[in-house]
């Protein structure tokens, strides 16, 4: 094991999961902005990059594991299916398509490649060897990287609080809509 | 029901649970939290096959 590379292995584990955090955070603004509900398979897309981050979380939280990066995979190879399925869904020439594009793209199409990224991303992570061991110890990271990894953690809890109020007021417990059109609880109506 | 918000609140826990240091508990939860996924997904093929066409 090697202190410095496990380090920054730690560093970047802590800039992923902000950048899972980022990449639902522009989710949020689509979906509010351009007045776009997710659907089921949407909303199964960021249970999927949710389950990417929780990963990188445990990297963060406790030493680099094998296990971890495992996780994360195997989250990213669900949403790689769960996107695939999507695109598969309007892959004929008249289906139409679900939402507005951004970028030139879809946004499930997006997550395709987001999911992709992430396999790579984390298969080329699990192959360096330095970042192992048992003599590595959280406590000893320097204090901005233990405030950074919290700051993390909060977005991290943040943006799951954020899916689980959408989800809600857009569904409410019951079983969500194929397409859906409007919030099934709007916020007017609860105040 | 919604499985989604079921999902999510399920994450949540996980997510805190792990932070208080239950990691033991948290990995094994997040395993069933895969599978769960993965049935809802599985789901969603099956008993919606014309979904957002």
């Amino acid at each position: 094991m090697n202190y410095q590379i496990a380090k920054w292995a730690r560093f970047l584990n802590i800039i992923d999961l902000l950048g899972i955090c980022f990449i639902l955070l522009l989710a949020f603004v689509l979906q509010i902005a351009l007045n776009e509900l997710p659907c089921p398979l949407c909303l199964l897309q960021r249970v999927g990059i949710l389950g990417i981050g929780f990963g990188f979380l445990l990297n963060i939280h406790y030493q680099i594991k094998a296990r971890h990066y495992a996780f994360s995979l195997l989250a990213s190879i669900f949403t790689g299916f769960v996107a695939m399925r999507q695109i598969v869904l309007h892959i004929i020439p008249g289906t139409g398509s679900y939402g507005a594009p951004f970028l030139g793209l879809h946004l499930y199409t997006w997550d395709f490649i987001l999911a992709i990224a992430c396999i790579l991303y984390t298969t080329f992570m699990l192959c360096i060897s330095g970042q192992y061991g048992e003599g590595y110890i959280v406590k000893k990271s320097p204090k901005w990287m233990k405030s950074l990894g919290h700051f993390a953690f909060l977005c991290f809890l943040a943006v799951l609080l954020l899916n689980v109020i959408s989800t809600f007021l857009e569904c409410g417990i019951k079983a969500c809509p194929d397409n859906p059109i409007m919030y099934h609880i709007t916020l007017w109506k609860v105040i | 029901m919604n499985e989604f918000l079921v999902l999510f609140i399920f994450l949540m826990i996980i997510t805190i649970l792990a932070w208080m240091g239950r990691y033991r508990l948290s990995s094994w939860l997040f395993i069933i939290f895969l599978i769960a996924a993965s049935i809802v997904f599985f789901q969603q093929m099956t008993s919606h096959v014309n979904i957002q066409l």
